[in-house]
């Protein structure tokens, strides 16, 4: 009764022919229970950790948006489209710091070139126009992100080399220093402007060197070719406390930085072109630091460049600063 | 048969559990640079306050054991003083030094102690008192005049809004006009890891931006 083909019977319905299923052994071997949860783990964990090593970037879409890609360079855009931009920025920031912000363009002013000038004599190493900087412009708290660098120097010396700015005494000014805060000098011809690769930072018409931090690829080679140390980058993304957020911002000077690009000392733009002095001049308890005008022959820093003996540093370095020192009581 | 599967599937159980850590450590960002970096809390905003380091005094106004005098409250009743560089009993907190002008009637009107005076005995309100400094401190007035000397607030452009010259009183004390040393706000941070064991290294310090 039991046949052999009948045994074999091959659902195909036929005993012979190419389907394979009627042979005796078909080359499988029946899974144990076992052998398929071992093999089923170790695919699911190998799937996981996949997928977790991926995890990354679920960040992109923070980073970069469609819209954000796509966009022109500072100079390329139209009014409406700088509106339009700026609208995006804002509500960015409204979703991240729950403020909202007053962020505009602020070109320049007609007949107006800025002069920082700095009397060292008066400089006590208080570091308050650091702060300020930090406090006004945005920049990320950890790391701090520092526009101005204090060096204590040894009396006697104008050698940067020779400086530090690491010092924490009880007390400043210490006898046997003076101090020199360094900046960004808002070059005449400015070393960081040549080396950039993308146009991202130029000179405006005031003396202002500025960044467009969209239009930034943040190679760095014009953190390299600044001889005065004055450019940072933001190696993270800007870790900057909600209640700290300053919502008086500019699209080139002090809204939050994206992580990967590079910042500096703008002279408070936002604030300077609306005819307001810079927080770091505000802040200053000596009063040591002068600001203003230099096309105007009335101003302070006129009359410093006429009456003071002014020097600039790494003059050889043929930057012509806008950031102009001296030594007076 | 039963021996050598076993054989073949051991490392592979391994394997499985390695994947499910790293799993776990990539999600939870363990060795992330995150965890790694040191946080640092912002700074104090005492640090960066543009406020002047004194309060002047605007009126001739002192306040004695809780209440508020005018100066003249109590020195219209007085002998006009000669005093020089000494202790004065109602004024502990007054400490003159001042170089060679060690006597108060050089600043202040003996006959109405609610006014200075100049060097020609001309009456000078408390608002003004720079009235009386630039007696001596001719250069330096007319360097805080032009600006250079002294502390400016608000506006650098005055057809856009009040430029704001503090005062000398703003920044000295007339009593004991040396600016005071103060401590410095921190400095800049420098890099700190955390390692495996939990200690915080700080090497290469300088190297950092």
């Amino acid at each position: 009764m039991t046949d052999k083909s009948d045994q074999h019977k091959c659902g195909c319905g036929k005993n012979n022919g190419d389907c394979e299923s009627h042979r005796d052994d078909p080359g499988l071997t029946p899974v144990s229970r076992r052998d398929f949860l071992k093999r089923s783990a170790v695919i699911g964990s190998g799937a996981a950790a996949l997928i977790a090593a991926m995890s990354p970037l679920r960040l992109l879409k923070e980073t970069i948006t469609a819209e954000e890609f796509v966009q022109r360079h500072y100079k390329e855009m139209s009014k409406e489209e700088l509106d339009k931009v700026i609208a995006r920025i804002s509500a960015k920031v409204r979703d991240r710091f729950g403020v909202t912000p007053r962020l505009r363009d602020v070109k320049p002013m007609d007949g107006v070139e800025y002069v920082y000038a700095l009397n060292l004599s008066r400089c006590n190493g208080s570091r308050r126009c650091v702060h300020a900087c930090v406090n006004e412009n945005n920049q990320s708290r950890s790391p701090e992100i520092q526009y101005i660098s204090v060096f204590k120097m040894p009396k006697g010396t104008m050698d940067m080399e020779q400086g530090t700015r690491h010092y924490d005494p009880e007390q400043v000014p210490e006898d046997d220093s003076y101090y020199l805060p360094v900046q960004c000098q808002q070059c005449e011809n400015p070393p960081c402007v040549k080396a950039c690769p993308v146009e991202a930072t130029w000179q405006e018409k005031d003396g202002i060197t500025v960044i467009d931090y969209n239009w930034c690829i943040g190679c760095r080679y014009c953190e390299a070719a600044c001889p005065y140390w004055a450019r940072r980058f933001n190696f993270t993304e800007p870790d900057i406390p909600k209640e700290r957020l300053n919502p008086d911002m500019a699209y080139l000077s002090n809204r939050p930085r994206p992580k990967g690009v590079v910042e500096k000392c703008h002279f408070c733009l936002h604030r300077t072109r609306e005819g307001r002095l810079p927080a770091c001049l505000e802040a200053c308890p000596t009063g040591a630091r002068i600001f203003g005008n230099i096309l105007d022959p009335e101003s302070e820093v006129s009359y410093v460049l006429k009456k003071k003996r002014v020097f600039i540093l790494k003059e050889e370095a043929g930057t012509l600063p806008r950031f102009f020192y001296f030594f007076d009581k | 048969m039963v021996g050598s599967n076993s054989r073949t599937t051991f490392p592979i159980w391994w394997i499985a559990i390695v994947f499910f850590a790293l799993a776990v450590t990539f999600v939870a960002d363990i060795w992330g640079t995150k965890r790694a970096v040191i946080r640092h809390e912002p700074v104090a905003s005492r640090h960066f306050d543009p406020a002047p380091v004194r309060t002047p005094l605007i009126e001739p106004e002192y306040v004695y054991q809780g209440k508020l005098y005018r100066c003249n409250d109590c020195h219209a009743t007085l002998e006009p003083s000669t005093i020089q560089k000494s202790y004065f009993s109602s004024h502990p907190d007054v400490i003159l030094e001042h170089g060679a002008n060690n006597h108060c009637q050089t600043c202040h009107n003996r006959n109405n102690m609610d006014m200075l005076v100049d060097l020609n005995r001309n009456d000078v309100p408390f608002a003004q008192s720079q009235r009386s400094c630039l007696q001596c401190h001719g250069p330096i007035y007319r360097d805080w005049e032009r600006g250079l000397h002294g502390r400016m607030n608000n506006y650098w452009d005055d057809e856009r809004g009040v430029v704001r010259r503090l005062t000398c009183v703003a920044c000295h004390n007339p009593h004991q006009p040396v600016f005071a040393p103060m401590k410095p706000a921190p400095g800049p941070h420098v890099r700190q890891y955390r390692d495996f064991l939990k200690s915080i290294s700080t090497e290469n310090a300088d190297h950092d931006g």
